[in-house]
């Protein structure tokens, strides 16, 4: 597992409120658990992936609609291409709820996110610095994935990890 | 272990907003129904015409990354593309697709006539960025495959897409141009033909077929701006813009889109924008000319004040098949290179070179 600097600005989901929230308002997280380095495939186009440590980043949060979530990098030679976080909601958060999701997304990204549909699969796509960024859901868990601007094989990566089932 | 600084920068401290019940109001009700829509596999039929100009795309569309499409203009067939995800595959039937999709000096924005009589018909061929090798095959009419050439059909702050520029491009944002009529209309509403505010005689579009289950929705349009109205901050004068000439209609059947109707419609304003404007164009003039002496002059200041030309064109979208499975798929026998010499697709810019496909 590789460990990432403090500067690291991770999707962590804090969402507290209102409507769409959980039964509660938010979870006063006792921890973030980190989810299995297996969950991705080590290998996606011809990009290495690897997990990485993010520990520090999670201790800092207090409240949230998480109870784990990992950060996978995926590298062409020593050239970071792209992030996948893979987060996963408590019961107890309304994470089926569109409503719910479609908060957490506007509150990623500089844009206002895009719906598209890719397959069977529904997918918000905004922009980060420089990055390009695509968010979607699949039971208790969400995903972000962030690409370099001028990764050449965008939508072929989100492709490839709309198959990536978590149990 | 390493340390080193992630891509991402994605922080969400979500404070969500409170909410509020919100009364559904018809212009949400055809947005639900375009949502809705915008997420099933379907064929489409395309439309423009502009004075006699016909450009029809037929397409389709088994998700937002993958769509195959076919043009046409006067019935003669000028371009196909196929799209899987970043692979991009285009053909040209006729060297007038050159002139249609070739990448535009001059902003399209400003053209308020058909691509295809804007410039020479070779001309985006003799770009120093087309490969010989991309060249010989387009002429040749055989398929040129760029792997990471595909289009971007998301809304950018940086790029601009006037209509008319590209076809197929305009064919597959429909949507998002009905999304834009309806922040533009004066009132969006269901079609009811017992309306007091109802007048058959200016309505073009065909009414639904009782039983049909079928409804409409009709845009109505903003008046006329006057002389001294001006606009914003920059203190222009408002001048007309398309949405005061847009009449729109878009069917609604099972909470999904079936058809999208556009007329931009100039002759039935002549006579309030002479009286506006105190001009005077000669009633004995055919209606045709007539249009263009006032579409040209409105043109001639929307042009300086550096906003989009009205295009006077009649616009239809069919949507077919909605939700049915389709396959598309990137053809066989391609030539490889990049196809950037061509409006919103491969890289603008950079030396032309042939990339593995992803996945293989």
């Amino acid at each position: 597992m590789r460990r990432v600097s403090a500067a690291v600005a991770i999707a962590i989901t804090v969402a507290i409120g209102a409507c769409g929230g959980s039964t509660g308002s938010g979870s006063a997280a006792p921890r973030i658990r980190s989810l299995p380095s297996d969950l991705v495939p080590s290998k996606v186009l011809d990009l290495t992936v690897a997990q990485e440590d993010v520990h520090e980043a999670l201790n800092q949060v207090t409240r949230t609609y998480l109870d784990a979530t990992s950060v996978y990098s995926f590298r062409s030679a020593d050239l970071l291409q792209a992030t996948l976080q893979l987060s996963r909601f408590i019961t107890a958060s309304k994470y089926t709820s569109t409503k719910f999701q479609q908060t957490l997304v506007a509150q990623i990204g500089s844009t206002s996110p895009t719906q598209v549909q890719v397959g069977d699969r529904t997918v918000y796509l905004t922009a980060g610095n420089q990055q390009r960024i695509a968010v979607w859901f699949r039971g208790r868990y969400m995903f972000v994935l962030a690409t370099r601007e001028d990764f050449p094989q965008p939508r072929t990566l989100l492709r490839n990890l709309l198959e990536v089932h978590p149990a | 272990m390493t340390r080193r600084p992630l891509l991402v920068a994605t922080l969400v401290l979500a404070m969500l907003a409170a909410c509020g019940g919100h009364h559904q109001t018809d212009a949400d009700k055809l947005r639900a129904a375009m949502n809705r829509t915008a997420l099933l596999s379907r064929r489409f039929v395309y439309s423009d015409v502009t004075g006699n100009t016909h450009i029809q795309v037929k397409g389709i569309v088994a998700d937002d990354f993958r769509y195959k499409a076919a043009t046409t203009i006067n019935d003669v067939p000028i371009w196909e593309e196929v799209v899987d995800d970043d692979a991009l595959a285009d053909r040209a039937l006729s060297n007038g697709a050159f002139a249609v999709f070739g990448r535009q000096a001059a902003p399209a924005a400003q053209r308020p006539t058909a691509p295809a009589q804007a410039v020479s018909a070779s001309e985006p061929l003799h770009s120093a960025t087309v490969a010989p090798a991309v060249r010989d095959a387009l002429l040749a009419h055989r398929w040129v495959l760029d792997p990471v050439g595909a289009p971007s059909l998301l809304p950018s702050a940086t790029e601009h897409h006037p209509v008319g520029a590209d076809p197929v491009f305009d064919s597959l944002t429909v949507f998002r141009y009905v999304d834009q009529s309806i922040r533009e209309a004066f009132r969006v509403h269901k079609f009811n033909a017992d309306s007091l505010d109802y007048k058959p005689s200016e309505d073009p579009f065909p009414k639904p077929k009782k039983g049909s289950g079928v409804s409409r929705y009709d845009f109505d349009r903003p008046r006329l701006p006057r002389p001294q109205d001006i606009s914003g901050a920059s203190a222009n004068q408002r001048i007309p813009g398309v949405a005061n000439f847009r009449k729109m209609a878009v069917y609604v059947k099972d909470g999904r889109v079936i058809q999208v109707l556009e007329q931009i419609d100039v002759v039935s304003k002549l006579d309030e924008l002479q009286r506006n404007y105190n001009v005077k164009i000669p009633s004995s003039l055919p209606t045709a000319q007539r249009v263009k002496i006032a579409i040209d002059a409105i043109n001639a200041v929307r042009a300086a004040q550096g906003n989009d030309v009205i295009r006077v064109r009649t616009m239809s979208l069919q949507l077919l098949d909605l939700g049915q499975s389709v396959s598309v798929s990137l053809p066989t026998d391609v030539v490889e290179g990049s196809l950037g010499a061509f409006e919103n697709r491969g890289r603008a810019a950079g030396p032309t070179t042939s990339t593995t496909l992803a996945g293989g």
